[in-house]
């Protein structure tokens, strides 16, 4: 058998079959090469990536830079969170698509380029110079590396290139100038009358079924919103002051406890002269130290001063070079034997050699800071107040765990908690998701109100702290669904709306009659005499007018060009109900002439250039993205 | 091409026999294959560098441009497009010339730039920008003939508002203000930048008869 497969495999089979067999070794692990990887993609624009990881860092960042230009107005509650994330996919997108047709295009950005651009990032220089240190810190900071931020740059400035190329090479012919002025500086000449709606809401008729039709008709208009009524127990500090008495024997065991903060004892000065003594010396050590010592205190009582010979002889290395001086101390502070001596001397008093822990002293006393303070009498009424205030916020501590606790233990009910706390229940009016008073003005009171444990499952609410020392434990004892209110409340609301409506309706019928007599008599006044209306003239006015009302010098500016000598008529609802007729008498184009100011038209024809400019590589972007082939992964969608 | 079969010695004869025949070629292949490889990467490597050059000269076009030496700018323009004919760069630089050349006062040499690259850019947006800003030119000049024939070699992409707009505005200067109104309006649905200026373009045309 061996030997036929060896006949066999000398023929175009067996090479077919090593062909087959070679391609997956040549081909294992290309797709880490091509970057086709197992990580999960946002989208694949035209077979390139943006990997899920890529996306979040973009959107990370953008929240960061938005989060810095907002300050404090940033509310990241008001974020439509879905909406962000797919506007910047969608500008990741376009970031991609202007790179690929950069890179077709064959543009490029050499090292000279990327280096200078660095270079001239603030944030890499020390003193105004490019700093190779402070560039890498930088980096590693920003959990990059110089590779890759190079990179990074590299495609920034071609991006940059590509958009310049079109939006920097924008003009505008003279001809779009004089147009484009003509247009938006042209001023049009004019009256008008106004036929009120208002005395017609006497005659408008409002049944009972128009009403229900509306009604019906316009649900979301009349929408309560979703509310609670809740039974809560409110701890707070105040309420457990007042509730509170001192004994006396309180008072004076919390005067003696705290007798530091009321009283500050007597403090003495004193220099020193140290002749250390090692624990656990020999006699004969001792003896010579004792020696130097008593050598010392012989030279000052000679004459010598006290700072002279602890500078010289003094071994507490401390105090020696400040003439022995220790400063002001308390007692507990120094050893016993040297503060025994310290608070026996008199001022100016120098002592005989003192033994202690560190060796012998000779001790002089320089100063004495007598006790000072107020009696326990003195400071009955001040020690009263912090006694109660450190009372009440023990016992407040103490409640606020207990009755956590007990709201927890018992969640169905307050009473038990109450009962043990010794205090009693209230119940609040309906409570809404905002705009409330009181402790339900607090957020986090009412999130916890409109939570699923505690309105669903009617659970008691954990302690919420709404201030310091301040805090509730609630529970839903009602609840209505946002819903739509009854046809009863809203009744009025309704009949003066559809009043209007009606009333609005016959001003422009009767608006619309009185144009007809106007074109014809070919003026405002004869009808407004007639009427008892009052024309009003304006003179020229220009499409900014914003006093006018919006829907006039809309209707205004859209009318045709006076036909030679007649005025052009018109008629126009506005928002008010009110309708207005307007006379035409004559339009005045802007022109350019009459600017004798050149910059006013320079700064118009760069205005225009920069609007065009940006239009073009918008229209650009859309042409690119229409030859694009752009995949944006499922569960992104979804969230659009 | 070796059989088990023979010995030693004639395994070594015919291996060396194949190489006489075989030798020459397989060692030609192999030079012509490295040769291919290393070729294709210098060429990358020029064509890097090239477009490396270009963009530097480009960079500096864009400087002058910022600094308003107009006259150094045109002269960098010229040369950069000369010296990088072929390359994106050569488009942009031409797209910056026209507007000069405009600027300047100097419509012919503005015509010429926009028209070169009509000509010569193989990227349809480059070749629509400069087909609309030349068919804007002409129409400023009222050669509206040749401004409607430009238009009508454009092909339908996402301009096709600005160029309906061109189009209302041609119709406008011939005194042709149904036409007109039919191109603003078709300008309008499809969306234009300056819509608003389309809107008061569409609302200063003479009332309908």
């Amino acid at each position: 058998m061996l030997q036929q497969i060896r006949e066999r495999a000398q023929g175009w089979i067996a090479w077919f079959i090593v062909i087959l067999i070679s391609v997956p070794f040549a081909l294992w692990g290309i797709q880490e090469y091509l970057g086709v990887g197992s990580e999960p993609v946002a989208a694949t624009v035209n077979g390139q990536e943006i990997t899920d990881r890529e996306f979040e860092t973009g959107y990370r960042n953008f929240r960061q830079r938005l989060r810095q230009q907002l300050g404090a107005n940033y509310r990241p509650e008001l974020i439509d969170e879905a909406r962000m994330r797919e506007e910047v996919l969608e500008s990741m997108i376009q970031n991609q698509l202007v790179l690929q047709a950069s890179s077709n295009m064959g543009l490029g950005a050499g090292d000279n380029m990327v280096r200078a651009m660095i270079v001239s990032i603030p944030g890499f220089t020390i003193a105004g110079r490019f700093d190779q240190q402070a560039y890498e810190r930088a980096l590693r900071s920003r959990g990059q590396t110089p590779v890759g931020f190079e990179d990074q740059i590299r495609r920034a400035l071609i991006s940059e290139q590509f958009s310049k190329s079109v939006t920097s090479s924008e003009f505008t012919t003279d001809a779009e100038m004089e147009r484009q002025v003509q247009l938006t500086r042209q001023q049009r000449e004019f009256d008008y009358l106004l036929i009120e709606s208002k005395p017609f809401q006497e005659a408008a008729d409002v049944g009972e079924d128009e009403i229900k039709t509306y009604y019906n008709g316009h649900p979301n208009e009349f929408m309560a919103p979703e509310r609670v009524k809740v039974e809560y127990l409110d701890l707070h500090i105040e309420n457990i002051s007042k509730t509170l008495a001192a004994e006396e024997e309180d008072l004076l065991g919390y005067y003696e406890l705290n007798k530091n903060s009321y009283v500050s004892p007597e403090q003495r000065k004193a220099s020193h002269i140290l002749i250390s003594v090692e624990e656990g010396a020999d006699d004969k050590v001792v003896e010579e130290a004792r020696k130097t010592i008593t050598e010392a205190l012989s030279r000052i009582n000679g004459g010598e001063s006290f700072a002279e010979v602890a500078r010289e002889l003094s071994q507490d290395s401390g105090s020696a070079s400040q003439g022995g001086d220790l400063g002001y101390f308390e007692r507990g502070v120094m050893d016993q034997a040297f503060e025994d001596t310290v608070f026996r001397l008199n001022v100016d008093q120098v002592s005989d050699p003192v033994k202690s822990a560190f060796g012998f002293h000779a001790i002089k006393l320089t100063g004495i800071r007598p006790s000072t303070g107020k009696s326990y009498e003195e400071m009955k009424d001040e020690i009263r107040s912090a006694f109660l205030k450190s009372e009440a916020e023990r016992l407040f501590y103490e409640y606020a765990e207990r009755l956590n606790d007990l709201a927890y233990e018992d969640p169905n009910s307050l009473q038990p908690a109450a009962e043990a706390l010794g205090m009693t229940t209230q119940t609040s009016d309906w409570l809404e998701h905002d705009g409330n008073d009181g402790v339900f003005a607090s957020s986090k009171v009412t999130s916890a109100a409109f939570s699923d444990d505690v309105l669903f499952e009617r659970n008691n609410s954990e302690a919420i702290e709404v201030a310091p020392e301040h805090v509730v434990v609630l529970r839903v004892v009602e609840h209505e669904e946002a819903a739509v209110r009854p046809l009863d409340s809203v009744k009025e609301e309704i009949t003066s709306r559809l009043k209007g409506e009606k009333a609005s309706e016959m001003a422009s019928r009767k608006g619309e009659k009185i144009l007809e007599i106007v074109k014809q008599d070919n003026t405002l006044s004869a009808v407004a005499d007639a009427e008892g209306l009052e024309v009003t003239s304006k003179g020229l006015v220009d499409r900014n007018q914003y006093a006018l009302p919006p829907k006039l010098r809309q209707e205004l500016f859209r009318m045709p060009r006076p036909d030679g000598e007649n005025p052009r008529f018109a008629g126009s609802a506005l928002a008010n109900g009110d309708y207005a007729i307007i006379a035409l008498h004559s339009v005045k184009d802007g022109s350019l002439d009459q600017e004798s100011d050149t910059t006013d038209a320079q700064t118009l024809r760069s205005s225009q250039n920069r609007t065009r400019g940006s239009t073009y590589f918008n229209h650009l972007l859309d042409n690119l993205r229409a030859d694009a082939k752009i995949e944006i992964a499922s569960q992104l969608e979804a969230e659009q | 091409m070796v059989d088990v079969n023979l010995s030693e010695e004639e395994q070594v004869e015919a291996l060396k026999k194949w190489w006489k025949e075989n030798g020459r070629s397989l060692i030609v292949g192999v030079v012509m294959g490295l040769g291919a490889v290393f070729g294709w990467q210098a060429w990358n490597q020029h064509q890097k560098s090239i477009a490396d050059q270009a963009s530097t000269r480009y960079e500096q076009l864009s400087q002058a441009v910022s600094e308003g030496a107009t006259e150094s700018a045109a002269k960098q323009a010229e040369s950069l497009i000369e010296d990088y004919e072929g390359t994106a760069y050569a488009t942009f630089a031409a797209l910056e010339l026209g507007r000069i050349r405009l600027e300047q006062g100097d419509v012919p040499g503005a015509e010429a730039q926009l028209g070169w690259v009509l000509d010569n850019s193989d990227d349809r947006s480059f070749q629509q920008i400069a087909r609309l800003r030349l068919a804007r030119l002409l129409f400023s000049l009222d050669r509206l003939d040749e401004a409607e024939g430009l238009l009508d070699q454009s092909k339908k992409d996402s301009f096709q508002g600005e160029i309906s707009e061109l189009r209302g505005d041609i119709a406008w200067k011939r005194g042709d203000f149904n036409g007109a109104r039919e191109s603003y309006q078709e300008a309008l649905a499809i969306g234009s930048g300056s819509a608003s200026l389309v809107q008061m373009k569409l609302d200063d045309l003479p009332p309908v008869l």
